[in-house]
């Protein structure tokens, strides 16, 4: 596992919905976020233990995404989520 | 020093205090009356040599006129009890029911959802909850929560317009400010979700809800987050399992005509 993996955070409650999209809720502040399905599955990706490259592939693989794209969408959506707190800080040594 | 015990919700529950005080509460929670000689009182509610009333509870006291004190103090008995009973998914909205399954109508205070909730009884429904629906997810079954209303003077103005006060609500013996149906509900599967948003002078709009804003409307309304693993897992499958729509409405029976138009395509739908 790397530390540039993105790693969702292991307090929030994230609800997968049957239409393909997930709603995750931060118990703290109360607030809920609805991913569409393509962002639900890179949100499932982000365990810490798949890299951006390795989620695009994934994205590849299911929604048929250029592994271009799908790079520079996996890196945008991460960014948004790491703007929106919800995903887990590492701590520098 | 007189005591008058209620159960709320399964939860026993007293409070000591002045007749005038007793008297009152005992018509507010009518339904919920108990017989206990032994419970000691958690609240104690009574007149002060100034004239104003006082409400006392463990870490608390407040004051003010007769009727502002006596809201307060059911408002609390209720919450402790309601608190007690995490195993609930407990929402902030009203509901109303009949043979087709329940509607729930999430919404904060002064969306209309009492009046609508009034406005269905109009229509053949009967009511399960004016505040705060109590769903029961192990059973999948909607509580009737026999409450008194809590209504302003916009809300008895459409009940009065509607003419259910006589024959649906029981004589106006309470207080100003609330009112209490005849009859409820009895433990009702649930069939239909409605957020309702009172726009005067506007016409009225309904929106099917995507899964995601379903599950953001249930989760938000939440009264308390006890239990709240349970309960989200209550969420989800309501989410799942029930359609659910916005509603902008500038007229109480119109919303309810369209609320039961909805339940019936809902029965249809399930055949």
């Amino acid at each position: 596992m790397s530390h540039d993996n993105p790693r969702s955070r292991p307090d929030l409650f994230s609800q997968p919905l049957a239409d393909g999209s997930t709603v995750v809720f931060d118990p703290h502040t109360g607030t809920a976020h609805e991913l569409n399905p393509v962002g639900a599955l890179i949100w499932e990706y982000c365990d810490g233990e798949h890299s951006i490259e390795a989620i695009a592939a994934e994205l590849h693989e299911c929604f048929g995404v250029a592994l271009h794209d799908g790079r520079r969408d996996v890196q945008c959506f991460v960014d948004g989520l790491r703007q929106l707190a919800l995903l887990a800080v590492e701590a520098v040594a | 020093m007189l005591r008058t015990a209620f159960r709320v919700v399964g939860c026993p529950v007293a409070v000591g205090g002045s007749s005038d005080c007793l008297a009152l509460l005992g018509r507010l929670l009518a339904p919920f009356a108990a017989r206990s000689a032994t419970l000691a009182p958690v609240a104690h509610v009574g007149r002060r040599s100034d004239g104003l009333y006082v409400l006392e509870t463990p870490g608390h006291c407040s004051w003010g006129d007769f009727l502002t004190v006596i809201g307060e103090c059911e408002w609390w008995l209720v919450g402790r009890c309601l608190a007690a009973r995490d195993d609930l998914l407990q929402l902030h909205g009203g509901a109303a029911a009949d043979r087709r399954g329940a509607v729930l109508l999430p919404g904060v205070s002064g969306s209309g959802k009492t009046t609508l909730t009034l406005a269905l009884l109009a229509r053949g429904l009967l009511p399960l909850a004016d505040d705060a629906i109590l769903i029961d997810g192990a059973q999948g079954v909607v509580l009737p929560f026999a409450r008194s209303f809590h209504v302003d003077g916009g809300t008895l103005s459409v009940v009065e317009r509607l003419g259910i006060t006589r024959h649906l609500l029981l004589p106006d013996d309470l207080a100003p400010g609330y009112c209490r149906p005849r009859r409820w509900a009895p433990p009702s599967a649930p069939r239909l979700i409605v957020q309702p948003t009172y726009r005067p002078g506007q016409p009225l709009q309904l929106e099917r809800l995507r899964p995601a804003q379903t599950w953001m409307v249930l989760a938000g309304a939440r009264l308390a987050s006890g239990g709240a693993p349970d309960h989200f897992a209550t969420v989800a499958r309501l989410t799942e399992e029930l359609a659910a729509y916005r509603l902008w409405y500038p007229d109480a029976a119109a919303a309810a005509a369209a609320i039961d138009a909805l339940l019936a395509e809902e029965g249809a739908a399930r055949g």
